[in-house]
């Protein structure tokens, strides 16, 4: 960071705003990490189906028409798949260069993750600061009223 | 007096409604980005591929054979345009930004009158 503040010399109410945004900052990155696991799940799932029907012998499969209705159906082609590259390109692959299309998909994603999981962590970090400070500093200001109370 | 606090309303309200167009910018500035890394995907996809590729398009409900070359500059063309998109959007951050800095000014310079 550029500008580093002294967390000690800032007031709690400005604190309590700090923690505010912080907080905010670790819901948002949650909430990324999640939909980035999500979509590699989904990712994963396509290589077990490439990898169960490749290893199949049969023919035969039921074609999902809805998620509760299916009608059964034969492989035509083996070997050969459509693949979605994104924004609404599909290309036609093998199984190995499906696979490795999600393969490369998964590892950045892996990638991606893994900044994310540090930002998470040091966001993490700053809040258990605040935290600590506030925390001071709200003692620091129960003590001065018993003080005032007494001597008044 | 009522004056001043007539004027340093309107500028508050002028202030906010200045924030709310930023922050609208700044949306569709992250917005364009996504686009722009899924297109940057989809390019470097068609690096891998060849002449002999059968790519399609998904058009509606249905998928559309489509020629490689003119895919690929279907994409290129898009990520310049999209480049293009977020520049324009940058200047217009920027403009706001400043346009932000001098209300802000003047909402300072209003409140110190009303201080006194």
């Amino acid at each position: 960071m550029s500008n580093k503040i002294d967390l000690n010399k800032l007031s709690p109410q400005q604190l309590v705003d700090f923690r505010k945004s912080i907080d905010q900052e670790v819901t948002h990155f949650t909430q990324s990490l999640q939909a980035l696991q999500a979509a590699q799940s989904k990712l994963k799932e396509c290589i077990t189906s490439i990898d169960n029907l490749e290893a199949g012998k049969s023919e035969d499969l039921l074609i999902p028409l809805t998620s509760s209705l299916y009608i059964p159906g034969k492989v035509v082609k083996r070997n050969e798949y459509l693949v979605d590259i994104g924004t609404g390109y599909y290309v036609e692959k093998s199984a190995q260069d499906g696979k490795s299309v999600y393969e490369a998909k998964i590892k950045k994603l892996d990638q991606d993750a893994k900044k994310l999981k540090d930002i998470l962590v040091e966001k993490n970090d700053l809040l258990n600061a605040v935290n600590l400070i506030l925390r001071r500093k709200v003692i620091e200001l129960e003590k001065q009223q018993q003080q005032q109370t007494a001597t008044s | 007096m009522s004056d001043i606090k007539q004027q340093f309303e309107s500028l508050s309200l002028e202030f906010s409604n200045d924030q709310n167009s930023l922050n609208e910018l700044i949306s569709a500035r992250s917005q364009l980005e996504t686009q722009y890394q899924e297109n940057k995907i989809v390019l470097a996809e068609f690096e891998n591929l060849n002449e002999d590729s059968k790519i399609y398009k998904l058009t509606g409900p249905v998928l559309l054979p489509q020629d490689f070359t003119e895919a690929k500059l279907n994409v290129t063309k898009r990520i310049e345009f999209i480049e293009g998109e977020i520049s324009r959007v940058e200047t217009k951050i920027a403009d706001q930004e400043k346009k932000i800095e001098t209300t802000r000014n003047k909402l300072l310079a209003v409140r110190a009158q009303l201080g006194q």
